[in-house]
């Protein structure tokens, strides 16, 4: 009776432990599985289309977009990540540089830092309501590539300060004490040890916050984006961008295939771009053992 | 339900039992993943005795109770290389043996404490409640009473559903203790279980092993010559992986046959 | 600490302290500006509650209304359903990578999670509109795919990698030596899993839920995309809607400078903001006791 008892349990215990093995490897499996499917969904819907022509043309035929390329998207892509970069980058590293060298309050760093971590995180349809109030209609940049620039630098400089700050933080702790006992000066140390040493976490996190500025069209489509541009590239002017065309390609009904291959070129460049990522941590890695 | 331990209990009285082999290791070869620890181990525990374990720090005295109860493998890369170890005549590391039964059968306390995220009573009853069926009722008395045991039901009372890391470190070694006793195994093998102790839970501890041998095979490591002479049955010596002598404590420390030994429990070595 | 003194370092020092200054100035600035543009005078304060709690957005009738209970209705929908589906799946996902999958698979796993971090909103939205919407619609039988439900399931791909990259790392943080502690009672590898591992880790999975849930509101594309656009008080998952951050993407461009429907757009940015920092606050609060426990 009593070992029936226990036979049974011990039967109840392993159907459950089965169970949640099963569920187990399922999630896991559709782990895998979404992230291929939707890889090669893009890829095999995308890639017919691409060519030489497609990556390098303005979009044309009635309605627009159905022929033609997507080589203005492309260079406005670009255009803004490097409007954004060169705003955010000198600025947010400047100040991860003094948060992590000259700054002695504690309690200043933990706000900022803190204050750093909210601001990545704050949605980016908020940065193209701020970037579309101030810069587009109050400062009166209008929907222009200077106005998308400079909203992506607004979201990129927490991203890159954050990253930054932690790089520099781990290499003082490394290296500030021997620096000092060689009796240099602080400037010295930045430009000569701390910069060089960090460099390549912060190409990392220049490349992710470019990686990331590059794929949310919210805030583009707030501030800087057109739906049709023949690749001029001037500050006053609006630009083409490679997420905002595929939401007007869709959001149209204009063309699948196209939006397909503007999709595959993006994640394409995205997926790239991680690659590089895994390269140069890889690398600061090897160097540092 | 569960084996009460009482010392009026005189049926078994364990110094007139002959002895009989609990647990028997034979040409054990272990190690972590490359290195060897343990080198042709061949060793005997007797059925309700307390064996004790010496050597110096780092000899394997801890990687050697842990092949008894087969929890060595559970370390990644670590392992039995060869040999085998008996319990009752089966080897327990025939692949037919279920190694979970084998460590439920023989229980081990770590030389470092670990409790689990959740309330000393919860810990107590960790692998009881999955080896028993208790009611809800019958839990709070059973984890009261191994704790009892172990000298911690009066020092706790208040505290039982209070979270266990907030325990002292000898307070957390005891749980341990308590955590095995309530698992209900044959044999217990514990690694220093007084290291973290003061001497008047030393004392206790050391008749509470006392007492329990009446009911269970005990193999304990420590670094306390003097406890090992005031326990112990049986001795074991290591240096470096081997052991160099086993016998009755008594023999090892009046009568050792080897050198070594002679020097070792007289604190010239290790 | 003496460091060698030159004036260059003073300069260079005041420099990049003006620098962080400012750049802190201008952020703060940010949310400062939000919360103001949603009400310009003290007095507008009183309108935010009738605002947020108004049933009709329909600028063009006369009077006017800018209630947006839509568009939080349809945010709480459609992050409910992303959290229900993400939290579980991530934390599976998890497990699986930590517990359950040989090495050489829970490598590839990881990194199939992280490309699915990497996709952008506007690709998910894509592809959940040519695969997930027509699916939706013959399931259900609806005369267009565009739901909540669509927004809500696209949203759980894409928060699931946030999710199951902080629940492993917790898992992960739970030390061999306590997994042996459990296993060493004579317990299967599952009941210490379920007992102490993932016990162990709960402030590690609830923290991945947090960000997963800051992710959720603030998406906009992929919803905007999928949710259907419509702005009536959603009552079903079946049912289309207009997310906060839809509302804001999509009128914003139509609604004159200080306008009322300007500042209802700002009130609905404003909400969401909060929220969000709200939540932030909340997850930087678990990973400091993350690392206390680690
Ligand atoms: N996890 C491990 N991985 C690799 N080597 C280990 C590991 N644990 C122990 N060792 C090595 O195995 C040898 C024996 O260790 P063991 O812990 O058994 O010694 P010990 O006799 O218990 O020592 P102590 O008295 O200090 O506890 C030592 O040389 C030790 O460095
Ligand atoms: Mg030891």
């Amino acid at each position: 009776m009593v070992d029936k008892t226990r036979e049974v349990r011990a039967n109840q215990r392993l159907i459950t432990e089965r169970c949640f093995a099963v569920l187990v490897w399922i999630a896991g499996i559709l782990g895998i599985f979404i992230p291929l499917y939707i890889i090669t969904f893009i890829t095999i819907n995308g890639a017919p289309i691409l060519s030489w022509a497609f990556l390098t043309l303005p979009p044309a035929g009635f309605p627009l977009g159905t022929g033609g390329g997507i080589g203005p998207a492309i260079l406005g892509s670009l255009a803004l990540i490097t409007i954004g970069l060169s705003f955010s980058a000198p600025l947010s590293i400047l100040a991860a540089i003094f948060s992590s060298q000259y700054c002695t309050s504690h309690n200043f760093l933990v706000f900022v830092r803190f204050f750093a971590e909210v601001l990545a995180s704050v949605p980016s349809i908020i940065y193209g309501l701020f970037g579309y109030a101030l810069l587009v209609v109050f400062f009166d940049l209008k929907i222009s590539l200077l106005a998308g620039g400079i909203t992506i630098a607004f979201m990129m400089t927490p991203v890159i300060f954050v990253g930054t700050h932690e790089s520099f933080n781990l290499a003082n702790k490394e290296l500030q004490q021997a620096a000092i006992s060689l009796g240099v000066s602080r400037l010295f140390y930045i430009r000569k040890v701390l910069l060089p040493k960090t460099l390549p976490s912060i190409l990392t996190v220049i490349v992710l916050a470019s990686m990331n500025a590059m794929g949310s069209a919210a805030p583009i489509l707030l501030t800087g984006a057109i739906v049709n541009s023949i690749g001029e590239i001037r500050l006053d002017l609006p630009v083409m961008s490679l997420p905002s065309h595929i939401f007007y390609l869709v959001g149209e009904a204009v063309s699948f295939d196209h939006a397909f291959g503007t999709a595959l070129v993006l994640v394409g460049v995205l997926i790239f771009g991680n690659m590089g990522v895994g390269w140069l941590k890889w690398r600061y890695i090897k160097n540092d053992g | 339900m569960d084996k009460k331990i009482s010392s009026s209990d005189k049926v078994f009285s364990a110094s007139h039992v002959a002895p009989s082999p609990a647990l028997s290791l034979n040409k054990l070869n272990a190690g972590y993943k490359e290195r060897q620890v343990l080198f042709n181990i061949n060793a005997v525990f007797y059925k309700n005795k307390i064996t004790s374990i010496l050597g110096p720090s780092g000899c394997g005295k801890s990687t050697l109770i842990s092949v008894c109860n087969r929890t060595l493998e559970l370390i990644p890369g670590a392992g039995v290389i060869s040999g085998n170890v008996f319990l009752n005549g089966n080897d327990i590391y025939d692949t037919a043996a279920s190694a979970q039964l084998i460590r439920k059968k023989i229980g081990i306390i770590f030389q470092h404490p670990i409790t689990f995220p959740a309330s000393i009573v919860e810990n107590v009853l960790f692998g009881a409640v999955y080896h028993q069926k208790l009611t809800r009722q019958e839990r709070l008395d059973y984890a009261r009473h191994h704790l009892g045991i172990v000298g911690l039901e009066t020092e706790l009372i208040n505290r039982l559903h209070e979270p266990a890391h907030k325990l002292s470190g000898g307070q957390r070694q005891r749980l341990c203790l308590a955590r095995t006793l309530a698992n209900q195994p044959e044999i217990i093998l514990m690694d220093e279980p007084c290291s973290a102790l003061d001497p008047s839970a030393m004392r206790h501890i050391e008749e509470l092993i006392k007492t329990l041998s009446k009911t269970y095979t005990i193999i304990i490591v420590t670094h306390n010559i003097a406890q090992a002479r005031r326990i112990s049955d049986y001795t074991i010596v290591m240096t470096n992986g081997r052991i160099i002598e086993q016998d009755q404590t008594t023999k090892i420390f009046e009568k050792p046959k080897r050198k070594q030994t002679h020097e070792f429990i007289e604190g010239l070595i290790g | 600490m003496p460091w060698n003194k030159n004036k260059n370092d003073v300069v260079f020092a005041l420099l990049s302290g003006l620098v962080l200054l400012l750049v802190s100035g201008t952020s703060l600035f940010l949310i400062f500006f939000i919360v103001q543009s949603s009400f310009p005078e003290l007095s507008d304060f009183i309108n935010l509650w009738p605002r947020l709690t108004g049933e009709s957005w329909s600028p063009l009738t006369n009077p006017p209304t800018f209630g947006i209970m839509h568009a939080w209705v349809s945010t709480l929908i459609i992050t409910t359903i992303s959290l229900t589906l993400a939290v579980p799946l991530g934390i599976l996902v998890a497990v699986f990578t930590v517990e359950y999958a040989p090495r050489r698979l829970s490598l590839i796993a990881i990194q199939c999670t992280e490309i699915l971090a990497g996709v952008p909103a506007v690709v998910y939205g894509f592809v959940g509109f040519v695969t997930l919407l027509p699916a939706i619609e013959t399931l259900f039988d609806l005369p267009a795919g565009e739901t909540l439900l669509a927004a809500g399931i696209i949203l759980a791909v894409m928060i699931l990698p946030y999710i199951a990259a902080i629940a492993s790392s917790s898992l992960n943080s739970v030390s061999i030596e306590t997994r042996i502690a459990g296993l060493a009672n004579g317990v299967p590898k599952f009941y210490v899993l379920r007992k102490v591992v993932l016990k162990q880790s709960l402030t590690g999975i609830f923290a991945g839920t947090t960000l997963g849930l800051a992710k959720a509101l603030g998406e906009t594309l992929a919803v905007m995309m999928l949710a259907g656009n419509a702005v009536a008080v959603p009552k079903s998952v079946l049912d289309r809607g207009q997310p906060l951050t839809s509302l804001i993407a999509t009128e914003l461009g139509e609604a004159g400078v200080g306008s009322p429907i300007y500042e209802a757009l700002f009130s609905a940015g404003a909400t969401l903001m909060v929220l969000v920092i709200s939540i932030n606050f909340l997850f930087w609060k678990l990973k400091g006791r993350l690392s206390y426990n680690g």
